[in-house]
């Protein structure tokens, strides 16, 4: 799972909970991995991106680097940032783990890269 | 766009959908809006029940050097899940799996360019769709055979981006002209773009965006 794969993953539909966002993260197991960066690309999904999330759940698996807590102004045309956002958002693979709904704690497991989110039907 | 390989042992069988004309249709249907996907820039993109991975990953494979885009795809059954990260990885694309119900954990933010859905559409009692067999989650579609696509209907329009394309493959007996109706109730413009008699089934690919854009 890609961190942003996360920033899209919500446990609102549990019963009882109201926002459900962010969802925390347990990573027992990261993979690095490389995948091309197109800058343009990054820049276009940078204002479609809740970044306190990807800051958050980046900062807590151990990878946040040196991306800032706060966006920072131009980031268009900021190639290197642009490439710290990159490496964020894709190339760090949560491969086993949970996912922690910040309300209720329900624990959602990521196995070999792929998050169970089903619920039992005396949950919705 | 070429056809991915696609691997599915006889125990994969058991529950997951083996790729049909269906697939196949609605790979065609996306191979001829390709350049639209190109000059608009389409870069998130999500398939809901990616079964096999067959469809997502022909579409990765063919937009992944233009857009550098963003793939994602959705399965309850987790054989599914694991078969569609097996094809993406064997074709050489980047999809991200989740196990999910429909789109009950997205976080509706208007973000997907393109969002896909190949669902159960074959009508059947309403009793079939919650039996519990996962080789019968990708059929039975129900009271006809909209029961299981009906659920995901009013969520589309909170998960497509302003200019994103909704593609979804019914057939004749689910009342395509209703499905573009009801769709018009939710300020989407639907057509059908392809359309396909094979074997007793009159395939339709509908395709749907926001009303008001280009």
């Amino acid at each position: 799972m890609k961190l942003l794969t996360h920033n899209m993953l919500t446990s609102k539909c549990l019963k009882g909970v109201t926002v459900g966002y962010p969802l925390g993260i347990v990573a027992k197991d990261i993979k690095l991995c490389v995948v091309d960066f197109n800058s343009e690309f990054i820049a276009r999904i940078i204002p479609k991106l809740d970044w306190a999330t990807l800051w958050k759940a980046a900062d807590s698996i151990g990878h946040v680097g040196e991306l800032p807590q706060t966006l920072i102004q131009d980031f268009e045309t900021n190639e290197e940032f642009l490439k710290k956002v990159h490496h964020v958002l894709l190339e760090v693979d949560v491969i086993n783990g949970d996912l922690l709904c910040p309300e209720s704690g329900r624990k959602f497991p990521i196995n070999d890269g792929i998050p169970n989110m089903l619920l039992n039907e005396d949950e919705v | 766009m070429e056809t991915p390989i696609v691997k599915l042992s006889n125990k994969d069988l058991d529950t997951v959908y083996e790729p049909s004309e269906d697939s196949f249709l609605l790979i065609d249907a996306l191979e001829a809006d390709l350049e639209t996907f190109k000059s608009q820039k389409s870069q998130l993109c999500l398939e809901i029940g990616s079964g096999s991975g067959i469809v997502i990953t022909a579409l990765a494979a063919a937009l992944k050097k233009y857009n550098g885009a963003y793939f994602c795809a959705i399965d309850l059954n987790p054989n599914a899940c694991k078969v569609t990260k097996e094809t993406s990885i064997a074709n050489s694309t980047n999809i991200d799996v989740i196990q999910m119900d429909l789109t009950n954990n997205i976080y509706a933010r208007g973000i997907f360019d393109i969002i896909l859905f190949n669902p159960p559409y074959v009508v059947t009692e309403s009793l079939e769709v919650l039996d519990e067999r996962l080789i019968s989650k990708t059929w039975a579609g129900g009271k006809e055979g909209r029961e299981v696509m009906e659920r995901l209907f009013e969520n589309i329009p909170k998960l497509l981006s302003d200019n994103g394309y909704f593609y979804l493959v019914v057939i004749k007996e689910n009342d395509p002209e209703y499905i573009i109706q009801i769709f018009k109730d939710l300020d989407m413009k639907g057509e059908v773009v392809m359309d396909r008699k094979v074997r007793g089934e009159h395939l339709h690919i509908l395709r749907f965006k926001k009303t008001g854009q280009n």
